[in-house]
Formats: structure tokens, sequence, C-alpha cells
């Protein structure tokens, strides 16, 4: 492996945005690894989360981004707590998904959850020997969760795994952990009845314009 | 009219290249009083002092003003100059031309216009200078050494080599301190304990020694040379002229205490000598636990004591000492047990602290040398140790590096193996620091001789799993998470500055700093010496230390104090403040804007005897001349010698003047 180091100006720039977003000091972190230590889903990152912190510290900002880590990372705050030098790494990690999205949605790559984009990625899923894209799937779970709650007022569980699976193109995964959560009223059939829907409805149109009107002053 | 000879100093280039010097000397000359005005490349130098002395002589000079560099260069170097020629070193005066002028400014021909107006200034200055003459002050010869671990022991044996008198105190039984406590001590595992006992009983034969154990210092008052200080004897209460130290009452004591010696290992009696070397080798009891004291009951020890030694009656007693000098040698902590939840520290018997771990290889340890692991004896197959506990840790408030633990981790590996030879060493580490001889070779044979395994990350957690411990960390040179089941963990828990040493540097006037370590006067140039005057530093009170560099810093204040013990009298500056009784209204305002406690109070008598008015009064040994006290005099009455209202007026009033 073989970085090249961008210049320092660069390397400042790419950290600042982050600490920005984060009010954290990136620089505070001396690599003692006890994030990583900590982390319940280390093993499973493509780079442990110390790694990423690293990338920041250098400015290399393809590698923090490209990573897994980023979308594995639970925001358990198991490093946040333990961290000596007390780094929020869960915002560090926060900061670096909505880079990665606000970055995306610039370049013109939406994510949808429709059903064309289902076909790719079900097709994807089988020709990766079932490994699944990190990435999108992150994405499709935390869009079709607001997705649920903006439909239903609240969250309707049954409907988001149904959902997700399909989109994900994994579509028996963890089906048979459904009838026993059925039986201990963990999910439910038929979506409760919240009263004064619209209400919730106003608050994402809301969201929806503020957004865009960011958008547009970009 | 006043005759007044100015000498202005290239420095070289330093000054020469930003302030035109030859124009302020011809400047100088033409200014009223002064007689004689020269330049010259090196001021400082045995021809410019020359200059300097030879215009004494023929110019029959009344002040001397020399523009070079700053007074903290070279002062004292002019002031000793001048009085080679019985000229009263308080009649010069140096204004300073490089690090106030030519090294902060650009421009020279307005550098050189400040120049002008610098010497001016002192030009102004010097012709209100009065003679002065350095304070004598009488020495106490005697040395007060507080604490009696290896830094202190070190102190004293020093300072009685050179011929005085040392009183040395120390708050437990025994003198020995953490060393006693060690096992084997880098570089060289040579045997703690056969290099410290000797020392300890050196104290007690050297004949100018006076050893207090199991004392306290209740105050310390007065100043350099002259200090009082009050010495709270604990009560023992067992007569020590009468106790032969044949050991019975510590055997037959049915209490059970902790032992501190062993870091709670082991337990001893109520009435103990805490280890077999300990000195003085005579017994305690600890109140608290006595359950004679506590219970009203037992007594047994009294019962059996062939020598009837034991008192139960016995009051703390106080001992006033006089001193000259104090040496503080009251070492260090460790981190406190309820720290780091996560590592289980307080919580399974087998995660223990490097000092426990040092009891369990030693010799005269609970296990007497055997390595056997607190919770059910066994020898552990797989020791774990974590560096940076407690220490560089922002989020515990010490961001400091505890210095020592790298070296007694690398040591801690060692033992093992060589107790255990087919054990597994893991290490924790963050970063290896071994600056010192012999230091970086000693952690490299741990690794490259004696196997143990080092991991360059922290530990996040210990947790059990089917009773066995795991600990949880990563290595962050392979950036992943790495888990090893261990049968003990040790951990190099941070040193900490002794609880409540922040009350007691502040009963003598000594600074500390965020983590409580004891303030050195300067970090470089006066690393044993305090800001006050006469008390001095030894050992880890300061900052962590080693061994080697406790013994050395101990050698060093005891040097001072020698320093101060030989001359016959305490020669200080005379620069200090000075009392007009007349108009002073005895407010003592300036008592309380006094840093040094230097202010006392004075009554004037009549012819009778009678008080007439209480005043201020400047205790000469304390006073360090900051001026604190003439600025808040409200009746004008306290003033600085050498820096009075008129000196400092006439400086400000040249300022405003010029005669070019």
């Amino acid at each position: 492996m073989k970085y090249e180091l961008p210049r320092e100006n660069d390397q400042q720039h790419f950290m600042s945005i982050i600490e920005k977003m984060s009010g954290q000091n990136i620089r505070l972190c001396y690599q003692c690894g006890k994030c990583s230590a900590g982390c319940p889903i280390c093993h499973e990152m493509e780079d442990s989360p110390n790694q990423i912190i690293r990338y920041i510290q250098l400015g290399l900002k393809e590698q923090a981004l490209s990573k897994n880590t980023i979308w594995l990372c639970a925001s358990c705050q198991t490093c946040s707590t333990r961290c000596p030098q007390q780094l929020d790494l869960a915002k560090i990690m926060d900061s670096l998904r909505i880079l990665h999205q606000q970055e995306s949605l610039q370049q013109n790559i939406p994510f949808s959850t429709s059903a064309k984009d289902f076909g790719h990625r079900f097709y994807n899923s089988l020709l990766n020997g079932l490994q699944m894209d990190v990435r999108s799937n992150v994405n499709a779970f935390s869009d079709l969760f607001l997705k649920m709650v903006r439909h239903y007022g609240r969250q309707f569980e049954t409907g988001l795994i149904y959902n997700y699976n399909v989109n994900s193109g994994f579509l028996f995964s963890n089906v048979l952990k459904g009838p026993m959560m059925l039986m201990k009223a963990k999910i439910n059939l038929i979506p409760e009845d919240v009263k004064r829907r619209e209400k919730v409805e106003k608050i994402f149109s809301k969201i929806e314009q503020l957004e865009k009107s960011e958008k547009e002053k970009r | 009219m006043a005759r007044i000879g100015v000498f202005v100093c290239w420095c070289g280039s330093n000054i020469a290249e930003n302030v035109d010097v030859v124009e302020v000397a011809r400047y100088a000359a033409t200014l009223p009083g002064v007689v004689h005005s020269v330049d010259y490349k090196y001021m400082c130098s045995d021809p410019g002092q020359k200059l300097i002395t030879d215009a004494i002589r023929t110019q029959h000079l009344d002040g001397v003003v020399v523009a070079a560099c700053s007074p903290r260069m070279h002062e004292v170097t002019y002031r000793r100059t001048v009085a080679t020629v019985g000229f009263n070193p308080y009649l010069f005066e140096m204004a300073n031309l490089r690090e106030h002028c030519s090294w902060v400014h650009e421009n020279k021909a307005e550098a050189t216009i400040k120049a002008k107006n610098l010497v001016r200034m002192m030009v102004e200055k010097v012709k209100q200078n009065q003679p002065l003459y350095q304070i004598q002050i009488p020495v106490t010869k005697r040395a007060l050494v507080i604490g009696g671990g290896i830094a202190g022991i070190q102190a004293a044996l020093d300072v009685a080599a050179g011929g005085y008198e040392v009183i040395l105190l120390e708050k437990d039984p025994s003198i020995g301190g953490h060393m006693a406590q060690l096992d084997e001590t880098f570089p060289t595992l040579d045997c703690s304990q056969c290099i410290m006992t000797p020392r300890m009983v050196e104290i007690v034969q050297n004949p100018n020694i006076t050893l207090y154990s199991y004392s306290e210092l209740d105050a310390l008052e007065g100043y350099i040379g002259n200090f009082t200080a009050k010495i709270r004897k604990k009560a023992r209460s067992v007569d020590i002229t009468k106790c032969t130290g044949c050991g019975v009452c510590q055997q037959k004591c049915p209490a059970k205490v902790p032992s501190e010696f062993d870091e709670g290992l082991s337990t001893r009696g109520a009435i103990y000598v805490p280890f077999p070397q300990a000195v003085p080798n005579k017994p305690v009891i600890d109140r608290e636990h006595c359950i004679k004291f506590t219970k009203g009951k037992c007594g047994l020890c009294e019962k059996i004591c062939p020598a009837g030694a034991i008192d139960y009656n016995q009051q703390d007693e106080i001992v006033e000492e006089k001193v000259g000098a104090v040496i503080v040698a009251t070492g260090y902590d460790l981190l406190p047990k309820d720290t780091y939840a996560e590592y289980g520290y307080g919580q399974y018997p087998d995660v223990i602290t490097s000092l426990q771990f040092e009891r369990l290889v030693s010799a005269s340890g609970p296990t007497n040398g055997e390595l056997k692991r607190p919770s059910d004896g066994k020898i552990p197959q797989k020791i774990v140790f974590i560096q940076c506990v407690g220490s560089r840790d922002a989020s515990q408030g010490r961001s400091y590096c505890s210095k020592i633990c790298c070296m007694y981790t690398a040591k801690h590996t060692m033992l093992y193996r060589h107790k255990v030879p087919k054990g597994e060493a893991y290490v924790f580490y963050m970063d290896i620091r071994a600056g010192g001889k012999n230091y970086d070779e000693f952690v490299r044979r741990a690794i490259e001789e004696d196997k143990a395994v080092y991991i360059r990350g922290r530990v996040s957690k210990i947790y059990l799993q089917n009773g066995r411990m795991v600990v949880r960390g990563a290595d962050t040179l392979i950036g992943g998470q790495v888990e090893i089941k261990a049968d003990m963990v040790v951990l190099a828990t941070a040193i900490t500055a002794p609880k409540g040493i922040d009350k007691f540097a502040q009963k003598l006037g000594v600074g500390y700093d965020l983590h409580h370590f004891l303030s050195e006067a300067h970090p470089k140039l006066r690393p044993v010496e305090t800001n006050s005057a006469g008390i001095y530093l030894a050992g880890a009170c300061q900052a962590p230390k080693d061994i080697p560099e406790a013994v050395a810093q101990a050698g060093a204040a005891a040097g001072k104090v020698l320093g101060l013990f030989g001359g016959k009298n305490l020669c200080r500056e005379p620069i200090v403040a000075k009392v007009n009784e007349s108009t002073c209204i005895g407010c003592f305002i300036c008592q309380k804007a006094c840093a040094y406690g230097a202010i006392e109070m004075k009554g004037l008598k009549d012819r009778k005897g009678n008080v007439i008015k209480v005043v201020a009064s400047v205790n000469t040994g304390k006073c360090q001349g900051c001026g604190a006290c003439t600025a808040t005099c409200r009746s004008n009455s306290i003033e600085l010698e050498g820096y009075n209202d008129q000196q400092i007026y006439a400086q400000i009033n040249a300022i405003g003047f010029t005669n070019d």
C-alpha cells in the first residue's frame, strides 16, 4: 500500500471540514487504538476506527470516505466513552457519513429504493457471493426507516423488515426470527394507528423544503 | 554635579547591526552629568571591563550606565566589575539595548532613537541612586529533610556528609519509602533491598542525622536560614527506649489489617513493624484498627511484652526544631483503585498494580518470591501488562507521562520469565519511552531475549469468559482487535502526587502544578529550588522520576543546602522593601499584598517602653523585592530600595525630555 499525501493545505482543509462538522479537534488523537479495541463491530470493518481518524489527520479524504467502517459504525459510543483524549468518535463517524451523502447528492448519484435499483442490487449481491453492499444497504435502511415513519406516522417494523429485505436483495434474512417476535409482540402485522398523521407529514415536507432551498443556495 | 560614565556595547553585531552604537555613545556624552562615554565591541570581555574600571579611576565617576544586554544576562558581571575598584555596585545601572531594542526592531534609525531614550532614562535614574550594601543574614546550619524514601535518605546522607546536622522526617513507622517495596531495579536488575537497606541503616548510624519516624510537619515558620519547624511525633503507643524489637507483640496481635507495605496482598497486626528490615525496627500501634483502642478490650500486647514497652496512654508530642534549609522529598502515590472500571481494577482479584506485582515477585513479599496469583495461588502462565493506566489520559485528568512505567514493565516481563520460563508475557503500550543510560537496550532485551510480546495499542476492556479473564485490545500496527486470555493482568498505574500534598505545599509556601506536583523555581536552571528561598525539592514530589533521577536530584538539593551553609552568613541583594515608620499608618494592606509573608508588625515604643504605634516592618530575609507592597501602600510609606519613587519618576520624566 502506498499513499501520496495531499499538500498541507488540502490536508488542513479536509480535517477542518470534519472538525467543523463534528466539533472535535482531530489533532487530539494520539493513535492509542482504544476506540478500535472496544468497538463491537471492529471485526467486520475494512479499517479500524483509529485508522479512519488517521486518514483524516493526513487529509486522505478518499480513504476515509470509501471504507465500510463509517457505515458499519452503530454509534454505540463505546469509543467516545473510553477515548482517553475525550474525542467523540461517534460524532466524527456521523460527520463522515453526512459528508459522503452530501457529496454523492452533489455528484447526482442519488440513492433510491426503486424497483429498478432492486434488480441491480439483487444481481450484484449474487455476483459478489452474497456479500452485502453495506453502504447502499445502510442507506436503504435509513431511507426506508424514514419512509415508514412518514407514511404511518410512527415506525411500522414489519413493513420496514419486508421492504428492507426486498431492497437489500437478501429476501429471507432474519425471516426465521419473525414468528418469535410476533409471538412476543415485538412486531405487528398491522400498522398501529396514529392520531393526526398529517402533522408528521407536515414535518417531513418542511424538512424537504429546507433541504431544497439549501441545495439551491449551494 | 553628577559624574556619570556611559559604556555602549555592540554585543558583536547583536546590537550594532540594528542600532548605531557610535551615535548612541556620542549622544550620551552630551547628556547633562555625563563626563565619559565610549562604545566597545564586547563590553563584557576583559578589555571591555577594563574600560569601565579605568574610567571609574581616572574620571572619578559617581555613576555608571552600561548600555548592553538584559540585566538578567550580565548585571551581576558588571556589578562585580565595578566593585573590584571599590565602587558601590548599586550606583551602576544597565540599559537594555539588545532584548528591548536591537533584537525586536528592524528600522535602524528608529531603533537608534529608542536606544538613546533608554540610555537617557538610565542616566537620569542613576543620578538618583544611593549606595546600597548587601544584607547579611545569619544561618542556622541544620537541614530538615521531609520524607524518608530514597530521595530523602540520599539528601540527608549528603548534607550530613558535608558536616552539618540533618533532621529526617518520615510520616510512616519506617523509612524506606517505595524503593524498599521493589524487587529488582532496572536497568541492571540489582536487588532493591540490597542497595536500599544499607542506606537506611546508615541514617541511624550517622551521628549528624536525627530521625523522626512516624512524625509529621505541623508548621514551618521563618525564612531562609532561620526556619522553625513544628514536628508532630505521632503517638507510637510503644516506648521505643524500652522496646527491644523482639517482635512477639506483632505475632500475637489478633487484629488483621491489610499491609500497606505489601500493597494489601497480606495482612499485618494492629501493632506492627511494616517490614522485617524496617528502620527503626520498632513497632507502632495503629490506633484506627487496634481492638484496645476501638473496643477497649484486648490489651494482649501489653500483657506479653517482655520489656513492658507498650504504653496505650502515649500522646502526640510536638517538637520544635530550628533549621536553616528544608528539602522536600515527599514522593508519590499510585492511582486510586476505583478508577478504570473497564479494567476491573479492584473487581477482579487477578488484576493487580505494578507495585503489587513487585511485592509478588519479591523475596520479602507475601509469597516469599514465588509468583502466585492472588485469587487461587496458581502460577500464572500468561500475564498481560497494560501500560499508561491513568497516565497520558486527559479524560482522567492526567495528561502527563508517568515516565517510569515503560522501564519497570519491561523489567516485570523479565522477572516473570525468569521465574516462569514457559510463561507468556504480553505488553500493551502506546509508545516506549526508554530515554536513559542503557534503558532502550534493556527494553530490547525484554523483547529479544526474554521474549516479551509487545503490542502497540490500548486495552479497551477486560471481561470474564468461562471464569477466565479476556483482555481485549487493539493492535494499531495490524489495524485490528486482539484478544488475549490471561491468567493475570498487571496495570502500570500512574504515579500521582500524594493526597493532601496541596495543603502541605501551602503550609510550606511552595507552589504546585495542575497535577499537584511541587514546582521548581526554573525548569532548567533552578530545578531543585522552589520559589520559597531555602526550600528545595528532591525526588518524585516534583514530577515522576526513577531511582537514578531521584538520587541525582537529592544530591543536587543537598549541594544547594551545603552551598547555603558554607558561607559565614547568607548574603542577600539589598533590593528589598523599606518602611518609612514615621508615615506608616499601620493599615497592613501591604501584609495582604505580600506573597512571601515578609511584612511583620513592629511596635514603636516611647522612652518608657510603652508601645505608641504599630507599624509595618520588612523581614529582609523573606522579602524578594517584588514591589507589591509599595504599589498597595496608601500612605506611600514603603519603598523598594533601588527602585524608589524618585528613581522611577526620573526615568519616566526622561522619556519626554530630549536635547537633540
